[in-house]
Formats: structure tokens, sequence, C-alpha cells
């Protein structure tokens, strides 16, 4: 029988979820994750290093991709077709400002929703389908590394006691 | 917090949402029969039209612009509300968000969604729209950019795809939630739309992370749709248009009849699905506070409006102004007043704010008054510089036709959003609830809240 290498622990209480997380903390355990059913304040106490600190950086980089394209359209489509209208300039930056904005948002906005798309993805990795599941039940579920010596073992064992149900997978 | 209390709201609050979408009852049938019959309305007129041509409209020269362009407006003005509202309330972590959230952004993707037939249909030949857009084609001709029509197209189109991916990003956790407990179909759908989203830990970060950039970048969008549309307007030299006004007034009325939208639309929810445990009175109380703010925002705004042209304006601009007041259509003018800056005052009183008849009776009110004022500020073009050109302009049958037909369209939709889709927030209304649970003085529980009504 292959021996466990993943603990999965589900829990009723978000409290009680909350405070085998810390215990959790407390022995150093790394690679714990949480799936839940909401933002629980449980969720944020895995420190798990994930990708969303990019969020920002990538909206940030979308909307400068958005401004570059709407500078170029309205300076490229003025230039193709120069409309002399009453001596005004063909390129006119003030005017240009309004749809120079919009794409801006537009590429900051879509390139915010891919990344949370495509990161969401990547996060799920590494998580096992039996723990996947938890979302659409009301329970929040505790996925801990089993590994390293007996004592560590039952000291991790002990912190996720206040589960209503543990199982090992491999 | 409890665990039996958690798993007490959490049961209501799936057991709730999935009533709403449950069968529905004939009351739904009906009103969505009333909304197809609108629609079938305006599509013969539409069809009519195109066969015939705009010569069926009452558009003439000087008014080029009729009810079909006062629709427009209307209906992104309904637009503003929602998602500027949500995206607010989130940042101001308000406990009104999970009630009326959802339905607020529904309500703004379908608004502009119906906005958006309009200037086709006042096209005429809707077939020639892609001619708007920048493409490389064999004519040679692009688009002019220094044109606030089209700033508006793409202002339009930008805040339609931002407020539709603002909705679907908050449905995700709740479409995955739900999934194993739709039918067939549903499940389906659900399961699909969701993208996979798990729960994990990392997923709910990247959320967290990912949905105030979405509602830092809607806010200002939601602020420069409607001031574009203003300048659709205000660009042109026509007296009573030309002003630096008309883009924050435009917004406040664009404000203001959203939130007049948003009042009917959550009642009828209410009622229907019966989300009282959700939509209560107090959620009514606070919107009334804000209608009523608006409102004597508007009537600063007309008085402003009215003593600068009157005051210091040019002969032209004294006369429209005037003539609004006093000339042919000087009904409408005093009935939007009436609507818009009178009406609302009833919500000084706070059993009316929180008496939901009154309160759908007021926006109702509003929304006639701010229909009226879109129409009020299209037909001023019959009274313009040269007295020789004055006209007149009056709506035809198949013009009234497609204006109902728009609201026939918009309600279709809403109706069957919220049978198709959860027009609660699950993932919100539980941490509502668990918030409720920790700290009960901040939010009051529903029983509390009935009591202190």
């Amino acid at each position: 029988m292959p021996e466990d290498r993943l603990w999965i622990a589900r829990y009723d209480d978000p409290d009680r979820a909350a405070a085998a997380l810390r215990t959790l903390a407390n022995l150093h355990v790394l690679g714990v994750r949480v799936v839940s059913p909401a933002a629980y304040p449980a969720v944020h106490l895995t420190g798990h290093p994930g990708p969303w600190r990019l969020m920002g950086w990538l909206a940030l980089v979308g909307g400068l991709v958005g401004l570059a394209t709407a500078i170029a359209l309205e300076v490229g489509t003025s230039m193709a077709l120069p409309l002399d209208v009453g001596g005004k300039p063909v390129v006119a930056w003030i005017p240009y400002g309004v749809v120079m904005f919009e794409l801006t948002m537009l590429g900051a906005g879509a390139t915010n929703f891919v990344a949370l798309v495509v990161l969401a993805g990547v996060s799920r990795r590494r998580i096992p389908k039996a723990a996947l599941g938890t979302v659409r039940s009301d329970r929040l579920t505790i996925v801990v590394p089993a590994v390293g010596t007996a004592d560590r073992l039952g000291a991790i064992r002990a912190a996720l006691a206040g589960a209503i149900h543990v199982e090992g997978a491999s | 917090m409890s665990a039996p209390h958690h798993d007490d709201a959490a049961a209501h609050i799936e057991r709730d949402t999935l009533a709403t979408l449950a069968a529905p009852g004939w009351r739904y049938w009906l009103l969505l029969l009333v909304m197809v019959g609108l629609v079938a309305c305006g599509g013969v007129a539409w069809t009519l039209m195109l066969r015939r041509g705009l010569g069926l409209t009452g558009l003439n020269a000087p008014v080029m612009w009729g009810s079909l362009i006062t629709s427009f407006v209307f209906f992104i003005g309904i637009s503003h509300s929602g998602t500027l509202v949500s995206a607010i309330l989130y940042f101001t972590r308000s406990p009104l968000r999970p009630a009326i959230g959802r339905s607020a952004e529904a309500m703004t993707v379908i608004a502009i969604m119906t906005a958006g037939l309009y200037p086709l249909i006042h096209m005429g030949r809707p077939w020639f729209a892609f001619w708007l857009l920048p493409y490389p084609n064999q004519r040679g001709l692009w688009p002019n950019f220094h044109s606030p029509l089209v700033w508006d197209i793409f202002a339009v189109c930008c805040y339609c795809t931002i407020s539709a991916l603002f909705l679907y990003m908050g449905m995700l956790p709740d479409l995955s939630l739900l999934s194993p407990r739709m039918g067939r179909w549903r499940r389906v759908l659900y399961k699909v739309l969701s993208l996979g989203f798990a729960g994990t830990d990392g997923e709910w970060s990247l959320l967290e992370k990912a949905y105030p950039i979405f509602a830092g970048v809607a806010i200002p969008l939601a602020v420069s749709v409607h001031s574009v549309v203003s300048w659709d307007f205000a660009m042109t030299l026509m007296p009573g248009w030309h002003s630096t006004i008309f883009a924050p007034y435009f917004v406040a009325g664009a404000i203001f009849s959203g939130l007049a939208m948003a009042i009917v639309l959550l009642a009828l929810l209410r009622r229907t699905q019966r989300l009282e445990r959700y939509i209560r009175a107090d959620h009514f109380d606070v919107m009334a506070k804000l209608l009523l703010a608006m409102s004597l925002v508007m009537s600063f705004v007309y008085v402003t409006e009215f003593a600068s042209a009157v005051l210091r304006g040019s002969a032209a601009e004294r006369a429209i102004f005037v003539w609004r007041a006093t000339g042919r259509y000087a009904l409408i003018y005093w009935l939007v007043v009436v609507c818009n800056c009178l009406v609302p005052l009833f919500a000084l009183s706070g059993r009316v704010r929180r008496s939901l008849p009154w309160m759908v009776a007021i926006s109702v009110a509003v929304l006639v008054g701010m229909w009226f004022e879109r129409f009020m500020i299209a037909v001023s073009l019959a009274h313009t510089f040269d007295p020789f050109s004055w006209g007149a302009y009056v709506p035809t049958l198949t013009e009234v036709f497609l204006c109902l037909g728009g609201f026939g369209w918009f309600g279709m939709l809403f109706l069957l959003f919220i049978k198709i889709f959860p027009c609660l927030s699950v993932t919100e209304t539980l941490e509502g609830a668990r918030v409720q649970a920790e700290h009960p003085r901040l939010v009051p529980a529903p029983e509390q809240e009935a009591a202190h009504a």
C-alpha cells in the first residue's frame, strides 16, 4: 500500500481551520494549501507564495499596450487619410486623448482578466482532485504534506484534530 | 462564531439562491410575455423601417436626432449606475454590495446592449455599421478620431466589455459552487463558464487582487462613457448643447436614472424571487437617500444651466432656454422638473424611503422624467440660431414602438438573466453572514432589521 504523501482535512468551521493553520505555521510546515467555498480569513493564513503579486504589473503592461495601440491607430489612420478641417492639425493630441484613455483602460482590464484565468489555472496545480471539489460543498479543506519523522507527523496530525474528516492521498 | 450558526447561514443562502433559479411562477411568465410582446412590437417597427426607410420616423431638418437618440442616451445613463455603484460599494466594503451588486452589474451590461441598438436603428442602414470601425479597407477611408461620435463608439464598446468582464469575474466562484446543484443543461453551462475555478487559496488571492484592479478600471470608465456621450452634443455649436457643464450634468443624470432603475429592478427581484432576507428595507433606505442627493444635484444643475444661459449667455442661448420653459415643449420641460426635482423630495420622509411601493413610484417618475429630459435636449434642435429653420418634431408610432421595444428588450434580458444565473452573490453573502455572526452590531440581522422597521 503506498504511503500517504498528503493529508486532506475537511472542516465545517472556518475558525477551527484557521486555528489548525496557525498551529501548522508554528510547526513550520511548508506547502500547506487551503480550498474553500468563500474567501474566509483562513485562506490567507497559508502564506502560499502565489503569482498574485504579478497582477498589478500585468494590468499595467496591458494598459500600456492599450495606450500604444490607441496612439498607433489614431496617428496611423490620421496620416493615412489626412483630413484637413479648417486648417486644424491632422494629428491632434487632445481629441486623441479620449480613445487613448479608453483603450488604456480596456487593455488593463482585459489583461487583468486573462491573467486571472491563466494564473488561477497555475495555482490549481499540485492540489489533489479529492480536495478540489471543496468549493462545491460548505466545507473548508486543508491539504498538508505528510513528510517528516514519526514525531513530526504526529504533531501535524494533532494539529488537524478539529477536522470533521481527515484522509490521506498519495 | 459557532459552526452550527455558520452552517445555518450557508444553508439558508444556498437554498434561497437556488430557489431563485427554480421554475418560475405565473407572474414571471406573464411579465416575460409582456416584455417579449414589446420586443415583437419593436421588431415589427424596425422591420418596417428597414423596408421603407427613415421616412417612417418623425425626424426632419432641423430635428435630425429624436426619440431614438433619446433612448440611446437614456439607456447609457441606466448602464452608468450598476458597475459604478457596485465598484464603489466594493471599495467601501459596504454590506449593501452582496444584495445589490450582481443585479446592478447585470443591469449595466443589459442596458448597454440595449443602448447599442439605437444608433444602429437610427443609422437607417445598420448593415453598414462596420464602417465606423477602424480597419484597413478598399475605400481607403478611416474614421475621424477627432469626432466625438467615434469616441462614443470606443467608449461604449470599452465600457460594455469591462462591465461584462466585471460581472463575469464576480460570478466565477458562484458558478463553480452552484454547478453540481443545478439541472442538466445549467450544470454544464456553469461548469464551462466557471473556467475550472476550485476555490484554492491561490485562486481566492488572485481574485482578491484582480477584483479591485477591475473595479478601479471600471469607475473612471463609467464616468468617461457618459462624459463622452455628452460630448456628442456639447462639441457641436448648437445653443443649449454647447456647454462645459454637459459632461458632469450627464454623469449626474446617469447616476440618478441608474439608481432609479436599480430600485425598480431590486423591488421586482425582492418580490418575485422572495429575497426579503437579503434585499432589505434598509437597503432601499440607503438607495433612496442617494436618489434624493442626486435629485438635488440635478436641480442645482438645471438652475445653473438656466441661470448661466439667461443671465450670461448669447441671444440664441437665452432664447432656447426660455423656449424650453414656455414654448411648444413646455409641458415636457415642466414634467421633467416635477419628476426629477420635486417628486424625489418625498424621499425626505423616512417612512417613504422604507416603503417599497412609494420608492418604486418615485423611481418610475424619475425614469419618466429622465427619458423626457434627454428628449428635451434632443428636440432643442427645433429652435437653433436661425428662426427661418425653426421646426418641430413629434415621434411617430414607429418610433414609439421602437422605444417600447427597447424597454421590452431590456426587461426580457433582465428576466432571463435572473432565471439563468444567480442574482445574489453567494460567496459574498456567505462572507457577509460570517461578518454578521462575528460583529452583529455592524450588520443588522434580518430579524433585527425587521424589528427596527
